[in-house]
């Protein structure tokens, strides 16, 4: 076994960058404020002096223009990393992710991969209002051609994130504003962890919470809650979004016959109801014993005022609901 | 139109509060602010006030219930008007402090109970172990919270019932017998399959009793009630398989007349012989097929045994050839011609029948072409043995005339796979096409 040392989610992203960077000369990293300014949330701390401006870019507040840079730059063999300094500034460059990383590979008859990684803090709680505190990996999902990452804990951000800097297609890591300051044990030496694989975060009998990101956290907090009181709750964490894998989903959903799914988007249209689909669609339909129940943010956008924020996404408390009317 | 009473919320940080008794009843009059009900919060107790004057239409809930703050917990209205279908509203969003810090009761949904009471609701799963323990959903007392029939419920029924394996439950429901009245000799009672045979026996007795042309009524023989235990048991407790393979034996044929030639009748070996010899060959290289079952356990046996059937009068034997391996062509000739006239003179001893590693079944003198042998237990196998036909054959572009005779060996799926029944009937058929192997 190797040594394990805590850091938090934030440095666990910029060590995955910089051992890549050590590691191959074609990676190199670009976005709004990352140098001297080290992020919006401090996550490339230092990577300016290592690496220089050559390979740290810091770039035009122009979305579409740097983003367009990375899918070209891919497609000439670097391995981009470009930072969004908030999800929420996807629909600015919209095409340039959509209508260019996802389909060149297919247009170009496979002559050539863009082997780009779009990082970007995603998810609110943090009082920044409609414009910052999306969390819209659906947008993302529902385009063939690009991969969707999403860690819930300091491990698996370094692991997915060095996994997605080696892959070949573009792959959209949606990191968690509110997780960068927690802390997780990493091990000190090389690891990767594969994308399109869930993890088991806590294994339960009674009911299973398929989830993601943050609330991952949040259902594990329910978890222990409720296991006070006897209830056996099996917590899924999907991991990587797209590719997605069904089989955890239909074992856990067979395993325990009651499921609620947890994700911290709009509940209208997200991605609860492709996970549901997926277990209505196999087998495990007939293993269910309850309807299955998503809990996930309000219609609406996000308010400015905190309390009225927290109201409208996920808590421990409409978690714990959810579950015991499964049960 | 109705005007809603609710639960207060009296301060900020109350959340919940308890009927501690309504002070009207249905179809009582109301005045404006006149106290209709007495709540319990976790500080103090009060009385609750109509916001109008009319009478109680209805109740939502009872004395004692524990509400959230601002649900509906009944309706003020004039005589006669109609209370909304929906029962409870949603407590309004909860507006709190800090997210962390106050984590606010989530309030449950309303449980709205499902409406179509004509069809049965149960979940998948539920549908699923109703349907694999045979227990009928319209014996099963649902408790979900919508009125559905939950897994839990099943299981609540399965453990009210008495106790039965699957298999005897299902046999049970076709048959028509009450699993109460049967004595089960499982653990603790519990009836097994095997449990339900003279019921089904009796139910048949019963059935024929009713015909009234019956022509003659014979009491069962105790081989005939030995054949139909041991055939019941085969069917109800062996996955059977058969698989069949046609042999050329134009060679066998041609062989055996050779071997007969200047022998006196009594002497002569016949074809079923030489096919007990060489199943004799494939049970010995075949170790697989010498086992039996045992409770948990497989038991290989050593000694190559083959049963031979034979039809008597009402009924039929098998008795055993031992050593076939030990034993010469002629040897085996012999012995089963012996074995054969016992049979049918009714002189079989005990120690002449049993102990099979497996069955020939030859049907051959009756023009059969296929069948499904059935196992003779505890035997892994049986070989089915066919008439042999005359074909056309092409061989090395020529065609010519050959005998073809069909095998078809059943075999128990619990003790033996597919394949290697075909390896099995392929080397039987490899020694049957190439007749001086079996001799050697």
């Amino acid at each position: 076994m190797s040594e394990m040392r805590q850091i938090t989610y934030r440095d666990a992203v910029r060590e995955a960058m910089c051992e890549e960077m050590r590691r191959d000369e074609n990676v190199y990293f670009m976005g709004e404020d990352i140098g001297a300014y080290c992020g919006a949330f401090g996550v490339s701390k230092g990577m300016l002096e290592e690496f220089g401006p050559e390979r740290v870019r810091e770039t035009p507040i122009s979305e579409t223009a740097f983003m367009g840079a990375g899918v070209g730059s891919a497609v000439t063999g670097m391995r981009p990393i470009v930072e969004l300094m908030f999800s929420d500034f996807m629909a600015v460059c919209y095409d340039q992710i959509i209508n260019q990383a996802a389909k060149m590979h297919f247009m170009f008859a496979g002559k050539v991969n863009v082997p780009m990684v779009i990082r970007t803090p995603a998810g609110g709680g943090t009082g920044a209002a409609a414009q910052h505190s999306q969390s819209l990996e659906q947008m993302y999902l529902h385009v063939p051609g690009l991969k969707v990452v999403v860690p819930s804990t300091p491990y698996d951000a370094k692991g997915l994130l060095k996994a997605s800097i080696r892959d070949n297609n573009p792959v959209v890591f949606l990191e968690q504003k509110r997780l960068y300051k927690e802390k997780g044990m990493v091990p000190d030496e090389d690891y990767i962890v594969p994308l399109g694989k869930a993890d088991i975060k806590r294994e339960g009998t009674d009911v299973s919470v398929i989830t993601y990101g943050r609330m991952v956290q949040m259902s594990l907090g329910v978890a222990d809650k409720l296991a006070e009181e006897g209830i056996s709750v099996e917590v899924l964490d999907l991991r990587t979004l797209s590719p997605l894998d069904t089989d955890a989903i239909i074992k856990t959903a067979s395993k325990t016959h009651r499921v609620v799914i947890v994700h911290e988007s709009v509940k209208f249209g997200g991605f609860g109801g492709e996970i549901a689909s997926t277990i209505t669609d196999s087998d495990a339909f007939y293993y269910l014993d309850a309807p299955i129940k998503r809990v996930g943010a309000l219609y609406c956008p996000v308010p400015f005022n905190p309390v009225l924020e927290a109201e409208t996404f996920p808590t421990p408390a409409k978690i714990e609901a959810a579950i015991r009317e499964v049960l | 139109m109705a005007t809603e009473l609710q639960m207060p919320k009296n301060g900020m940080d109350m959340e919940e509060g308890t009927i501690v008794r309504w002070l009207k009843n249905v179809g009582d009059p109301i005045e404006k602010d006149e106290p209709f009900m007495e709540i319990e919060t976790d500080k103090i107790t009060m009385e609750s006030e109509s916001p109008v004057a009319g009478i109680l239409l209805a109740k939502l809930y009872e004395d004692g219930d524990v509400v959230p703050v601002l649900t509906t917990v009944g309706y003020v209205g004039q005589p006669g008007e109609k209370v909304p279908t929906t029962a409870a509203s949603d407590a309004p969003a909860e507006v709190k402090k800090e997210e962390v810090a106050a984590p606010v009761a989530v309030a449950a949904a309303p449980i709205k109970k499902l409406s179509d009471t004509s069809g049965i609701a149960a979940t998948p799963y539920a549908k699923k172990l109703a349907v694999d323990n045979n227990i009928d959903l319209k014996e099963v007392t649902p408790t979900g919270r919508y009125g559905e029939i939950r897994a839990r419920d099943i299981e609540t029924a399965l453990a009210a019932l008495p106790k039965a394996s699957p298999l005897a439950r299902a046999m049970a429901a076709d048959m028509g017998i009450d699993l109460a009245s049967v004595q089960g000799s499982g653990y603790r009672g519990k009836v097994m399959a095997g449990d339900l045979t003279p019921a089904e026996i009796t139910n048949v007795e019963a059935a024929v009793k009713e015909i009234e042309e019956v022509l003659e009524r014979r009491k069962l023989s105790g081989m005939r009630k030995a054949i139909m235990k041991n055939m019941v048991a085969s069917h109800t407790e062996i996955p059977p398989v058969t698989q069949n393979y046609k042999v050329d034996v134009t060679e066998l044929l041609a062989l055996r007349a050779k071997i007969n030639q200047g022998r006196e009748k009594p002497e002569r070996v016949s074809v079923n012989d030489m096919i007990i010899k060489a199943v004799g060959k494939a049970l010995e290289k075949f170790e697989r097929f010498r086992m039996t079952l045992d409770g948990n356990e497989y038991v290989l046996h050593n000694q190559i045994n083959v049963g031979m059937a034979v039809a008597v009068d009402d009924g039929l034997v098998v008795p055993v050839i031992r050593d076939v391996d030990k034993k010469s062509l002629t040897d085996v000739s012999k012995a089963a011609k012996e074995l054969a006239k016992k049979a049918r003179d009714g002189k079989l001893k005990p120690n002449e029948m049993g102990d099979a590693r497996t069955t020939i079944s030859n049907q051959g003198m009756y023009g059969l072409y296929s069948f499904t042998p059935i196992v003779n237990k505890p035997e892994a196998s049986i070989v089915g043995v066919c008439t042999t036909e005359e074909e056309l054959a092409l061989i090395d572009g020529e065609i010519s005339v050959r005998k073809k005779m069909m095998i078809c060996v059943t075999y128990d799926h619990r003790i033996l796979n597919g394949a290697e029944v075909c390896e099995f009937e392929k080397y039987l058929k490899g020694l049957l096409e190439n007749p001086v192997s079996i001799l050697i």
